[in-house]
């Protein structure tokens, strides 16, 4: 029963790969609504319809409620999601098996890249949302006012692309509620096939294309020819006369005129009802314009879309070149997931509503992974080496925002020698900022430079580099609170020295623990301390209570430079750039070559066996009394506690780490990577 | 040397001369630095003149809070000096002092606090901070230490050998042969010093009894005070009340605590019975917008100090104290900044100084100085005003620098008389219903820099409100005006004396009606009854009839209303808005926008500005948007992944991602080189705290912000 309904479902919908995801939301809402009512077997429109009903009884805020509602709006949707959903699947899919990434991303990179990938963008993420969103309402309320006169739907227009599946159509629209939005430039076969399936839905094609839908999918489905972007931009010239080959197509199963034009307007009208209380959700916002929409006002409503598309044409034109592109709603929603909100209350503040709406749209995300790139991960250095092979971008402009700081020097030394305390903030690298000022105007001081972006900065050793470089403090106290003091005690007296922190970051991984801004606020409070810091983090103020700000007494300068972060980040582990073991592999060298020949030879047994069993998936280390076994053939140790005693140096240096197996035998592994230690071994077999 | 390493994130540069790094910094040269050409002259000028303003508003604020102080802890410290003679049974005595939620102010309320009890009741004193009382042990030992270190003086050479080495002293017996040791920091240890120092303090005091000695109780209390009791672990504070309830005996320990949110808290932090065991006396601090209003009264509103605040730059200093701190230091620091830009950036500061210095200062002037005088927009609006010949005298530099000298100290006179004035016009609405001019007096001065009151409706409603008053409210508020003045002996207050006589003075017989006019009236109303032809012009009538009665004053609304006409044209005279007076920018410091940008800092809209429209600050024609929410290829990556990443869910798909950042970046690169863009662009975006990793997805990253801007 329950998979008979879904199927139902899925055929009277147009079959549109864009789709996929819309309908599966709606089979699972209608799935949770199946034990209230039975809605299963009615198309789009009577089961809106009778969702209307129902939900204006339902209570508005129960459970059932909010499902009806929203199985509402997915119907509704649905009927008038555009088929021109420029989907990235469909788009690179059919070129690209996904058995061969390679052959894909070869595809993706051809001669026709810059159109696709255009395309592809804006599918995935919808540029200028805000200004679509805008002509939206705009039609909405040119709706509300003439109603029931239909006005444009969705329309797509994707700048430097030719138009696609113009969606806005009347006869889609029509057609939309039937079964789907049908790509305009269709194929008469292709077409019939629609209606013969609109009409009776055979179970057996659905299931094909249920599977077709998953993510195997070979073929392209035919009217994926209707949506490939080369579609001439004729199309859209075309739109008078699709509405009369769509009108036919859906001849034979129109009721008659009055009666649909009577459940059209109530239709509407419980619609018009429904925005008023919905407020979750922005499909509202496009819906009743297209819902109500019919036939017999084709020919006003190609008017105004003309005018529409005129003034569309008009407003985008200018970015076109610029190949920004738009995309509706609903795509972003589909691919992207993106915030649903209601953009024309207040295009550019964020309401506390955003929160909810995307906490609550989890918007599925495709399943590209960076597998299909060629090389998913840059090593570090090459990434650095082809940002400088790079000339950068706005380079006389930057160069200009510096220059601007440069400026205001004087400014903050001025007003750091009255006891404030200078905390720049921005956007850009401010390292350049603080190294000049560092340059010109302290080099006849005594100043301390903290890097805050360092992943190893802690406030001991801030303290301690204090005390022993630049205060000649012999043997600096080992407590924190006691070296404060010091600190304290040194600048305190007559004839210490002004001393300057230059610290970048302020709010670095590190330097956001509590102990590290107590340290620095008890510092910035002492009168010879002049602290210049510089935060990046957006939620960097968070770190200070009052008493610390009042304590560093800051004053707030903007000093965005836009300067690429390329110290400050060049430590932090980043996405998409391997990680080198560089470090760990050196490290290991060296503490190797200090080691006693037998306890070299205890490290290379464990080694060796690591890289043997590395394509085990079982092995989780090497269990100690094997190792002893072993290390006692080879005439590596006599004892288990000379083993031990080895065994506690290694981990002391990090070489190896140990774990209590679930019968409680002691593993060890090395925490290395198999080719790592292979290449290791190999180095210390050549030498 | 450079600052990037892999493994140092601390570096130490030394001057190469070591002789000018002990040098104070001089802030001159500074003012001199961001000076333009006119500028550059008066920059030492200006430089010294801030240094002296700034030490007299200094005294004047140190003044101030020494007062304050005085008033607070006078009665607790009387307390606490009368504690040693509280029974042991009654518990620890303990003083709980309210401090308000002002935090950045406590710092300087304890060290007052300690300076007065080591001066006046004992030399024992202890401050214990939450921060470095983590357990048990470190607490006994910092109050342990800070009680025993009493009477030495706290030198530099105080070796720092022994403090690393107290977790030892703790465990071991003292060593003998270390002499470097103190003793251990113990409850015993403490005992001992204290009876050891009774006993040194008991022994001259035979020989030489002084007065002060006599007077003073026997034993010296030993004070504990607990800064800011909230942010200690509660286990703590119980362990430590109880042993300290078990030493009673032997030692007379008293506590103060600094509460910051109200009294009921230390029964949250202590249970029955620990509490039990204190006997808690509760003491107010001064309140902080009270502290404020006497702050303000005292040092902005002294008659001492050159500078002055203009109606902006208050109201946000004011903003900032009662929406953000309630902490007045804070407000002085912001005071402070205020008039450091005033002396930083302009120029017509050079003539800000107190009366008597002003000739040398217009002496001193030079063309290019007298020139920007003369640009002044106050200036200029006073010369447009002016007859053709006196302009044109004053274009010549003597004239106009003699005019100057004339017009300059007028500055502060002016503010004298608008203080007064306010003062008045303050003391007379204050009963007045509606708080017309705010319940501070702060406010009626902000309203009075920002506005020309006698134009306001406050204003007019004012002496609307004073024309109905009775005349025993007329007079106590004619009282209350005068005793609001009568300390600036200026022309008002005679003013007002002199009207209160008359109210005092006037025959409060009502003058009888005469027989005649009543006559007269009554035949009035007949006649208007019988015209009456309906009820509406009956209605009208009579109405008219009765404001024609009531136009007809009685001696004592006579009296009232030219008493009142009196005071609002003497008033409108003193009440003067500051910005028309001329050359009033050598004075006023009204730039509130540079001032807020620095005291209130607002690092994420920078960057969010930064990131949806570079062209705010790169200034390109290239990159300007015409939407907010379009992207331009031109613009710079991070902006541009920036948008991208607005338009996604909580999840974000890299690969997706990427792919969309090159449709909109275009083919101009090569693959490569495009992805390492990308890559670095999300690693900054992660820096930046805009995303994270995350493992729910693979090659997905989390979104952490919301919304789209």
């Amino acid at each position: 029963m329950n998979s008979a309904g879904r199927r139902t479902r899925k055929d009277s919908g147009s079959g549109d790969n864009s789709s996929r995801t819309m309908r599966t939301r709606q089979d699972s809402t209608i799935k949770d609504i199946n034990g209230v009512l039975s809605v299963r077997f009615l198309d789009d429109a009577d089961a809106l319809e009778k969702i209307c009903c129902i939900s204006k009884t339902a209570p508005k805020m129960s459970r059932v409620g909010e499902l009806l509602r929203n199985s509402q709006h997915l119907i509704s949707h649905r009927a008038e999601t555009p088929m021109s959903v420029a989907d990235p699947d469909s788009e690179s899919e059919p070129e690209s098996p996904p058995a061969q990434p390679n052959a894909a991303l070869t595809e993706l990179n051809s001669a026709q890249l810059e159109v696709e990938d255009t395309v592809r963008g804006t599918a995935v993420f919808g540029f200028q949302r805000c200004h679509r969103r805008s002509h939206l309402r705009r039609v909405a309320e040119e709706f509300a006012q003439k109603s029931p006169v239909k006005t444009s739907a969705v329309d797509i227009k994707l700048p430097g692309t030719p138009r696609r599946g113009c969606s806005g159509l009347p006869a889609s629209i029509g057609s939309g509620r039937r079964g789907g939005r049908r790509p305009v430039s269709r194929t008469v076969d292709d077409r019939n096939r629609s209606r013969s399936r609109s009409r009776s839905p055979p179970p057996a094609r659905s299931r094909s294309r249920s599977k077709s839908r998953s993510r195997s999918r070979s073929p392209p489905p035919p009217q994926r020819n209707g949506r490939t972007p080369s579609t001439p931009k004729s199309a859209a010239g075309r739109t008078p006369q699709t509405p009369r080959g769509r009108a036919s197509a859906a001849l034979p199963t129109k009721t008659p005129q009055t009666v649909r034009r009577k459940v059209k307007l109530r239709l509407s009208k419980l619609k018009q009802e429904d925005i008023a209380v919905s407020d979750d959700d922005d499909d509202s916002d496009v819906s009743p314009l297209e819902d109500s929409s019919e036939d017999e006002y084709k020919a006003p409503l190609e008017e105004e879309e003309d005018d529409d598309e005129e003034s569309e044409e008009e407003d985008e034109e200018g970015e076109e070149e610029e190949q920004t592109s738009t995309v509706p709603p609903a795509a972003v929603r589909g691919r992207g997931g993106a915030p649903r909100r209601r953009p024309e209350l207040e295009p550019a503040a964020v309401s506390a509503e955003d929160y909810f709406s995307l906490h609550s749209a989890g918007g599925p995300t495709s399943n590209h992974t960076l597998s299909r790139l060629s090389e998913p991960r840059l090593s570090g250095a090459a990434l650095r080496a082809l940002l400088d092979a790079r000339p950068t971008d706005h380079a006389a402009e930057r160069a200009a925002l510096l220059t601007d700081l440069e400026i205001m020097f004087p400014h903050w030394l001025a007003a750091v020698s009255h006891g404030f305390n200078i905390l720049l903030h921005g956007l850009g690298s401010k390292r350049d900022v603080l190294e000049r000022l560092r340059r010109q105007h302290l080099r006849e001081r005594l100043h301390m430079v903290v890097s805050g972006y360092h992943p190893s900065v802690t406030p001991r050793q801030l303290l301690l580099t204090l005390l022993e470089e630049a205060l000649d403090v012999p043997a600096p106290p080992s407590k924190l609170e006691a070296q404060l003091e010091a600190v304290e005690r040194r600048l305190a007296a007559p004839g210490a020295p002004a001393l300057f922190l230059l610290v970048h970051s302020i709010d670095g991984p590190m330097m956001r623990a509590e102990k590290m801004q107590y340290v620095l606020a008890r510092l910035a409070q002492l009168p010879r301390v002049h602290l210049l810091a510089s935060a990046d983090h957006i939620n960097s103020p968070l770190v200070w209570d009052q008493h610390k700000l009042a304590q560093f007494n800051f004053l707030w300068f903007d000093a965005t430079t836009l300067l690429p972060y390329t110290e400050e980040t060049s430590y932090e582990n980043s996405l998409l750039v391997r990680q080198t073991a560089d470090l760990a592999l050196s490290s290991l060298r060296h503490v190797f070559k200090s080691l006693t020949p037998n306890a070299r030879g205890i490290f290379i047994l464990l080694a060796k066996n690591q890289v043997e069993r590395a394509s085990d998936k079982t092995f989780d280390g090497m269990p100690l009394s094997e190792l002893y076994q072993r290390c006692r053939d080879a005439f590596l140790v006599s004892s288990q506690v000379a083993l031990r005693a080895q065994l506690t140096e290694f981990r002391d240096h990090k070489l190896i780490r140990t774990r209590q197996s679930h019968d409680g035998v002691e593993q060890l592994t090395v925490p290395l990577e198999a080719a790592l230690i292979s290449e290791f071994l190999a180095s210390c077999e050549d030498s | 040397m450079a600052t990037s390493s892999l493994t140092k994130s601390c570096f130490v540069f030394k001057p190469k001369s070591g002789g000018s790094s002990s040098a104070a910094l001089d802030s001159s040269q500074y003012f001199a630095g961001l000076s333009d050409d006119m500028g550059i002259q008066s920059a030492e000028r200006r430089s010294q003149t801030f240094n002296s303003t700034w030490q007299t508003a200094e005294k004047l604020c140190t003044d101030f809070q020494e007062e304050m102080f005085n008033t607070v802890f006078h009665e607790m410290i009387e307390y606490l000096q009368g504690s040693v003679d509280i029974e042991e049974d009654a518990g620890i005595p303990t003083a709980t002092l309210i401090t308000g939620v002002n935090m950045p102010d406590h710092t300087g309320v304890f060290r007052s606090l300690a300076e007065r009890l080591r001066a006046q009741v004992t030399a024992h004193v202890a401050v214990l901070e939450a921060a470095s009382c983590t357990t048990v042990q470190a607490t006994v030992r910092a109050m342990v230490r800070q009680l025993t270190a009493a009477g030495e003086p706290l030198s530099p050479d105080v070796p720092v050998v022994d403090e690393d080495d107290e977790d030892d002293c703790l465990l071991d017996v003292p060593d003998q042969t270390s002499r470097q040791r103190r003793a251990p920091a113990t409850m015993p240890a403490l005992v001992a010093h204290y009876e050891a120092a009774q006993e040194t303090v008991a022994s001259p005091k035979k020989r030489s009894p002084r007065k002060r000695a006599r007077t003073a109780p026997q034993r010296r209390p030993l004070v504990v005070v607990w800064r800011d009791l909230e942010a200690f672990q509660p286990r703590v504070l119980q362990d430590l009340v109880l042993i300290c309830s078990q030493y009673r005996s032997r030692l007379p320990i008293s506590f103060v605590f600094g509460v910051s949110t109200c009294a009921s808290a230390v029964h949250r932090l202590l249970p029955q019975h620990v509490s039990a065991r204190l006997s808690l006396h509760k003491f107010h601090s001064q309140l902080a917008t009270h502290c404020l209003a006497e702050m303000i009264d005292k040092v902005l509103l002294s008659p001492s100090m050159p500078f002055r605040l203009g109606g902006r730059a208050l109201r946000l200093l004011l903003d900032i104290f009662l929406y953000h701190d309630f902490s007045v230091n804070n407000f002085i620091s912001a005071y402070k900044f205020c008039m450091l830009s005033h002396f930083l950036w302009s120029p017509a500061s050079a003539l800000c100084c107190e009366p008597g210095q002003l000739e040398e200062r217009v002496e001193e002037l030079t063309g290019a100085q007298v020139a920007g005088l003369r640009a002044l927009p106050s200036v200029r609006a006073y010369l447009d005003d002016l007859e053709q010949e006196e302009r044109h005298t004053l274009q010549h530099d003597g004239v106009f620098k003699e005019w100057v000298l004339h017009m300059a100290p007028k500055l502060h006179s002016k503010h004298e008389e608008l203080l007064v004035g306010l003062r008045c016009l303050f003391a007379l609405t204050k009963r007045l219903p509606g708080a017309l001019l705010g319940k501070q007096f702060r406010e009626a001065y902000n309203l009075a820099l920002l506005h020309a009151l006698p134009e306001r409706d406050e204003y007019k409603r004012t002496f609307q409100l004073l024309n109905m008053l009775s005349r025993q409210e007329l007079t106590a508020t004619l009282e209350h005006a005068l005793e609001a003045v009568s300390g600036s002996g200026s022309a008002l207050s005679t003013l007002l004396r002199t009207q209160l006589d008359r109210v005092r003075a006037l025959d409060d017989r009502p003058t009888p009606v005469s027989a005649e006019e009543s006559s007269q009236q009554r035949r009035l109303v007949a006649d208007t009854l019988k015209q009456a032809t309906s009820r509406q012009s009956l209605r009208e009538s009579l109405q008219s009839m009765g404001a024609a009665r009531n136009a007809r004053l009685n001696p004592y609304e006579t009296l009232r209303s030219a008493l009142l006409a009196e005071l609002d044209e003497h008033l409108r005279g003193l009440i003067v808005q500051p910005s028309k007076w001329p050359f009033n920018e050598c004075v006023v410091f009204d730039d509130v926008s540079l001032v807020r940008r620095r005291l209130v800092g607002a690092p994420r809209s920078s960057v969010q500005t930064a990131l949806a429209d570079p062209a705010k600050y790169l200034q390109c024609t290239c990159c300007q948007l015409g939407d907010a929410a379009s992207i331009r290829p031109t613009m710079p990556d991070l902006c541009i992944v920036y948008k991208l990443h607005l338009e996604c869910g909580r999840l974000i798909n890299l690969f997706d991602w990427m792919q969309a950042f090159r449709a909109v970046v275009g083919a101009s690169d090569d693959d490569q080189t495009i992805q390492a863009r990308f890559a670095h662009c999300v690693a900054e975006l992660q820096f930046l705290g805009f995303i994270k990793s995350t493992q729910r997805k693979t090659d997905h990253v989390a979104r952490l912000t919301w919304g789209s801007c």
